[in-house]
This record gives structure tokens, sequence and C-alpha cells, in this order.
């Protein structure tokens, strides 16, 4: 069973943060819209980003209809429960007949909406012989109750109540008024069974409506754009964002770096200098690839992804003391899972930051390459960012340009073997660290791997203390 | 008809008892048959009003009665129990212990128990989504020991019942009722001030003479155990966003006996009248961000327990302590 939006929300990518921001009509559909699978064919993909484009065109050239439709599809409440009891051919009481009415007028107002728009890709049931059954008037009105016009008797006993003399007088006639309206309401109920599946039906494309105008306003928003299926396992973005990032920084004044990144089914690292970006990359990644594939706007300029059955994202420290797993223990398991996963043939996205960090660099480094060799003929597409100098032919390396004379430049370059850059105390003394301890540092660099071990200091520094 | 036409220059009222039996069903049937029919009205409660026997004492109670036209908001449990026909205009999206509230229209006129909104936020909300059905004036009835129904934030005026149930001691009634009035009525701060104050969220703070706020550690006055006199005697005003305790107004007094308090409106003020009095005394002064406007009181001379007072001397003497026109509806 595909896994569902909301079991990725807690991603530390940002996913929750976009799906906050789909703004939708009715609550309802937000909540059915964490219920969404992921999507991991190519035609349904396609099909879906096909209508989301058709939206995205209606909402930019008829904003004034796009509007009327998302105030009508406002009132829309959650009906499942109703729905249930109809189509168990229950009896309904007047608050569900309420919600049924409600319903049938949303369904039949957007569907007359969508016509004149020329929607057809929206398709609505017809249920206006629902909306008759619960509308004897014809006044269109959201409001409900047994009307006197559904039995002259019960219209009769409701004016003799009217004019009721005494308490015992009323009483007797609510008593069968009350009786009526039930007998109504059995006659309605077995009217409205045999449109439970269309009524189901059309709530479920209600909501689909509402959630696919949302992410077209959240596209036109955010300025995200349409992916492309990769046909060829490769995914490529240019211009990639985070789109949360970049709202925080544009509030400080400062302008978004935005990344450019090619990868295929085989490992790919991520090097560069400390502060470069390396963790926001992955975190780019991984809420692209997790958008592509339940449907919303990318951010970036241009997107092609590949489909994947899956994300996983290894990031940060995730030790827990109340499990008794340290951060190692917890790495190498989720590691390991991604290898389990390979054996089984899945075609993923694993997005590891940093692996074996926690450990000592000799056999930190050996076990990411051992990892590589491990994943070599899998269809996994492994992105990891790492300090280590990893040599291995068949991993596709990009580095962060890092520190230049006009700061610091997140771009990403094609690297070679052994481009580990060593910028760590450059970037320490950047910072204002101590100065005493950098030199130490910087003494001690020199003395055990030779002068290419260490970059000119960043600032003028003075000689080693002695 | 006493103070029909003083409602009538108001949005919204809320009737408010000191205690349970003091008349507020009464009151509110009072009020409700004597509205133009022109004008449109819609009713709630923010506790449960309207059963027909008391479930204490086991008398039997006015049941709410509301005329054709009329709006009314109950929960799902109480609409099915209703003993009058109406047409449902829509379903709330909030929830009560007895379900769902929906907003109805009277058909058939008839009479409902009312069991609406149960959070202030939430009362607002309603308040606010009435203006599509062409609301006139929305009344909001209380509950026992649920003063907060009154909060001036969702009702402009007010209508105060009292009466035998509060206490069989005339005098205590009476000065039970003199201070609630009191609490009603403090002054509202100034323009200037509520502009600062009214966006200040959660928690204690103090503005200065050139009207900074300052956040104080404490976050309620419940914990306010360190308060630096230094902070309170700098201070203009002390604005509490939550509740305002005794033992909060006795440390501000020790502090510095002159300051002016600030609280949201008078529901939130858990005050003694022997602290508050003490408090006036040292110079302080407690003022609101918004206020009610307390149209009348109205009394229940009887007990549920059988005991009664005399109705004239009861609503003279109060009459006369508080101020205001004191009715005693059964008379009118």
């Amino acid at each position: 069973m595909a896994a569902l939006l909301k079991n990725y929300l807690d991603f530390p990518c940002g996913a929750r943060y976009m799906f906050d921001r789909v703004e939708t009509a009715s609550s309802v559909s937000h909540r059915f819209l964490a219920e969404m699978p992921m999507m991991t064919s190519r035609e349904e993909i396609s099909r879906y980003y096909g209508k989301l484009k058709k939206m995205h065109s209606f909402l930019l050239e008829d904003k004034g209809s796009a509007e009327s439709i998302r105030m009508k599809i406002h009132r829309l409440s959650d009906v499942k429960g109703t729905l249930r009891r109809l189509h168990s051919c229950e009896v309904l009481d007047d608050i569900e007949l309420y919600e049924i009415k409600l319903l049938s007028l949303i369904i039949s107002d957007v569907s007359r909406i969508c016509g004149s728009c020329g929607l057809d890709f929206i398709s609505l049931p017809d249920v206006e012989d629902a909306v008759e059954i619960l509308d004897p008037e014809g006044h269109r009105v959201p409001s409900f109750y047994i009307c006197n016009s559904y039995s002259p008797k019960l219209k009769s006993l409701r004016e003799r109540m009217e004019q009721a003399s005494s308490e015992t007088e009323y009483n007797e006639l609510f008593s069968k008024a009350v009786t009526e309206e039930n007998i109504v309401r059995n006659m309605l109920c077995g009217k409205l069974w045999p449109f439970a599946d269309r009524l189901s039906e059309g709530f479920a494309a209600i909501m689909e409506t509402d959630i696919l105008l949302a992410k077209a306003m959240q596209i036109e928003e955010m300025g995200l754009c349409f992916p492309e299926v990769s046909d060829n396992g490769e995914t490529a973005y240019e211009g990639m964002f985070h789109p949360l990032v970049r709202e925080n920084m544009k509030a400080e004044g400062i302008r978004f770096q935005e990344i450019d990144i090619r990868f295929g089914r085989e490992c790919t690292s991520v090097i560069g200098a400390n502060m470069g970006g390396k963790t926001m990359i992955l975190r780019m990644l991984a809420l692209s690839q997790l958008l592509f594939q339940f449907g919303f706007g990318i951010p970036a300029r241009s997107a092609v992804a590949d489909i994947k059955e899956d994300v996983v994202f290894v990031v940060g420290d995730n030790q827990d003391e109340y499990k008794g797993i340290s951060s190692f223990s917890a790495e190498i398991s989720a590691l390991d899972t991604i290898i389990r996963l390979s054996d089984a043939g899945k075609c993923v996205l694993a997005l590891v930051d940093e692996p074996a960090r926690t450990t000592n660099p000799i056999e930190g480094e050996a076990l990411v390459e051992g990892l590589l060799l491990r994943l070599e003929k899998s269809c996994i597409s492994l992105v990891m960012t790492t300090h280590y100098n990893i040599e291995s032919g068949k991993c596709r390396k990009y580095k962060v340009k890092g520190l230049t004379d006009k700061g610091m430049d997140y771009s990403l370059t094609e690297a070679a073997d052994g481009a580990v850059p060593h910028e760590a105390l450059n970037i320490a003394e950047s910072l204002n660290a101590d100065r005493l301890w950098l030199e130490y540092a910087g003494e001690i660099v020199r003395r055990r791997h030779g002068a290419a071990g260490i970059r000119q200091p960043f600032r003028n520094a003075g000689p080693a203390a002695n | 008809m006493p103070f029909i036409k003083e409602i009538l220059k108001h949005k919204s009222l809320s009737i408010v008892g000191m205690h349970k039996n003091t008349g507020k069903t009464e009151c509110l049937n009072y009020i409700l048959g004597r509205l133009p029919r022109t004008l449109k009205t819609a009713v709630t409660s923010i506790g449960v009003d309207g059963e027909s026997v008391d479930q204490v004492f086991g008398t039997s109670k006015p049941e709410i009665f509301l005329n054709e036209g009329m709006f009314f908001c109950t929960s799902e449990k109480h609409y099915a129990a209703r003993r009058l026909v109406s047409e449902i205009c829509e379903i709330n999206p909030f929830r009560t212990s007895l379900g769902r509230t929906v907003t109805a229209k009277v058909i058939y006129s008839g009479t409902v128990l009312l069991s609406g909104p149960s959070s202030t936020a939430e009362l607002d909300q309603w308040m606010s989504g009435l203006g599509k059905f062409g609301i006139g004036l929305t009344i909001v009835d209380g509950a026992l020991s649920r003063m907060s129904s009154a909060s001036p934030a969702v009702s402009e005026s007010m209508i105060l019942t009292t009466g035998a149930a509060l206490s069989s001691n005339l005098q205590t009634l009476i000065s039970k009722t003199e201070f609630a009035v009191e609490l009603i009525r403090l002054k509202e701060c100034s323009q200037d001030e509520k502009t600062v104050l009214k966006n200040l969220e959660s928690g204690i703070w103090t503005v200065d003479y050139e009207n900074v706020p300052h956040k104080l550690e404490a976050k309620s006055s419940f914990v306010a155990n360190d308060l630096s006199a230094d902070e309170i005697k700098k201070a203009k005003t002390v604005y509490v966003t939550g509740a305002l305790t005794d033992s909060f107004l006795k440390k501000i007094r020790l502090c510095s006996g002159k300051t002016k308090i600030v609280v949201r409106d008078f529901t939130r003020c858990f005050i003694t009248p022997y602290e508050y009095r003490a408090f006036i005394l040292a110079g302080g002064k407690i003022e609101v961000l918004r206020r009610t406007d307390l149209l009348a009181i109205c009394v229940n001379p009887v007990s549920p327990s059988g005991f009664s007072f005399n109705s004239d001397m009861l609503s003279s003497e109060l009459g006369s302590r508080v101020g205001l026109p004191v009715y005693d509806l059964r008379k009118c």
C-alpha cells in the first residue's frame, strides 16, 4: 500500500510548511490532502499534473470564476459518516439531511460553474434529482427542515398546533406532527439511498477540485514550476530553492542562491566546506521529490524528476536517549535499511547527510566507501554529503564552491577525486573563533599533512605561538 | 416595559446570573416576548439553559420559548429534543460535549434547550458569523458560575440577575451583588492604552511612562511570586492578560500602592471585596480594556428552597445601593 502524504509531513525538509500553505477553501479538503497516497506511476503523475496545469491556466485566466468555485466549496464539511449511513440504507436525521442537501447543492453549483468555464477535466456527477428531493420548493438555499410541502397532513397538524387552546392539546398535536415527520424522513431517505454512490463520488471530486485550485494558487504565489517526468532515470533541477528558507532570508534582506543539480540512479556525493549549504541541498532534494510525487508545484526554475518508490532521509543526530540509541547506532541502522531496500530491488531516493561522521575518520571513510560498493549495482539514487575523500569511480561528485573573496558561494560544480576542501579553519576564523586555538590547529595540520593540508589563512594571522 | 428600549440600542446582550435560579430564563423569556417582531434576533447559551426541571432541587423551571423567525444555536443533542419546528441554517465548526452545534431558524414557535458555544472564542466566532442572516440583536444566556458569558469581548450590553437563591441574608445578597456591579462598571482604559495593550499576548506586562510595554517573567498572576518592586514602581500600568487574583493584587499593593492595573474585562477579576478595597484605599486603580454596558438588574425574591424576600424591599434597597434600575419581572 502506498505511503500517505501525512507520513512524510514531519520529514525535516519543509514538507509541512508546503502542506500548510495549500490554502484549500474547506478544511475537510486539507485533511483529505494529508491522506493522499504517494503517486508512483508515470501515467498517474502525468495525468495529475495535466489537471493541475489546466487548473493553473484557469486560475490565471478567470480569477473571478475560480473564486466563485472556492466560495461554493467553502461550506463543505466532513460528511463521510453521513454518506456511510446513506450507503447502509439508514434513516438520516434532520442534521444529516441538511448535510446531504448542502453537499448536493455544492456539487450542483460547482458543476454548473465548471461547465460554463469549460473545465472538462473536473468530472462531477449529476445530483440534480437529489437536490430536488431535499429542496421541494426549489429555493436552492442551503437550509433544511421537514417542510409542509412534503405532507399535507403535516401542514394541517402544524397549523392546528398554532391554534391549540391548551398545553395538552398542543402536546398531542406536536406528538402527531413528530410521527408524521418521521414518516416523511423515511420517505426522503428511501429516495436518497440510490444516490449514495454519486454523492460519495461528488464529495471526493469536490475535494479534489478544491485541492487542485489551492495547489495552483500556491504555484502562482511561490513561483513554483511544473515538473517533467524523467524517462532515463535522471533527476535534474535548475534554479532549485527552498521556499521557507528563501522567505526567511528575504525577510532579512538576503538573496537565496538557487542551485542546479543533476543525478541518476547511482551514488552522488556533495562535498564542500562547512556552512556551504550541503545539508540544505539534501533538504531541497527531499522536499522536491516529495512534492513531485504528491502533485505539488516544484520549487525550481525547471525540474525533471525520476519516479521513486520511497524517499529515505537520514539527516541530523538521531540518537534517542530514551531508547538507548546512540547517534552512531541510529545512523548505521538507517543505512542498513537503505541496503535492505536496495536488495529488495526498490527504486528509492536515499539522502544521507555526512554518513559515519560520528566515528573515527579512518573507519568512517571506509564505511562510506564500503556503502558505495555495496550499493553499486542497485537502482537506488543515493545522494550524500561528506567531508571524506571518497575514491570511487562510480560516484558522481559535486563540490560547493565555498568561501570566496565575496563571501560563501553555494553553487555546485562537478569535482574530481580528492577534491575535498580544507576550509574548516578558515571558516572558523571568519566566525571569529579564538585566534590562538586556530593557530594551534593550523600548526598541527601543517606538521601532520604538510603544506597541502591547509589553505592560506583567511585573515592575516601571525605566526603560531610556541 | 422596562429596559427594552435600552436593549434595542445595542447589537448584543448577555444575561448573567449571580447564581443558579436567580431568574435568567425568566428574564430571557420576558425580553424575547417583548422585542419587536421585525427585529431579527439570535439566542444561545454558553452553558445549558431551558431545562424544565431543576437538576439540583427537582423544582420546575421556565423553559426557553422562541417565536417564529428567531434564530438559535444549540447542540445536536438538544436540537433533536426541541419542541418547535425549525430550519437548520448552518452546522457550526465547533463542538461541545453534547455534539456539534447547529444554528437554526424557528418556523413554528415552541420551546428549546439551549447549549451553544462553550468558550468565549467560539461564541465570538458564532456571533461574527450571524451577519449573513441579517441578525439585529444577539442574546447570550449565561449559566451557573459562568460569569465569562458576559465578557464584553462578545456582548455590548448586559443584564444581571440576582435573588434569594444567592443568599437568604438580605445584606449579604446586596453586598455580593453590589461588588459584582462595581466590577462590571470598572472604568475603561484610555484609547492610547488600548492601542498599546490590545495586541499583547499572554502573561503579565508593565507599561512605562513612554507607553512601551515590558513583559514580566511571571506567566500569570497565580505564579507571580518574584515581582520586582522597582519594576512595579517604574510602571505606569500593569496589564494582566489572564486572571487577576487576590494574592497578585496584594503583592502589587505592597510593591507600590498607586499602581494602575488593567485587565481584559471584568470577568477576569477573581478578587474579594476586602482585597479590592484595600488596593483602592492604597491609591491603586483597576481598569478594563473593554467594558460592557450594564443596563439593569433583575431580581428573583424566591429561592428554590421556598425562602423569599419582600420583592419591593429587595428591589428598592438594591437599587439605592447600586444606582441602577432593579426589577422583579414577575411584577412588571
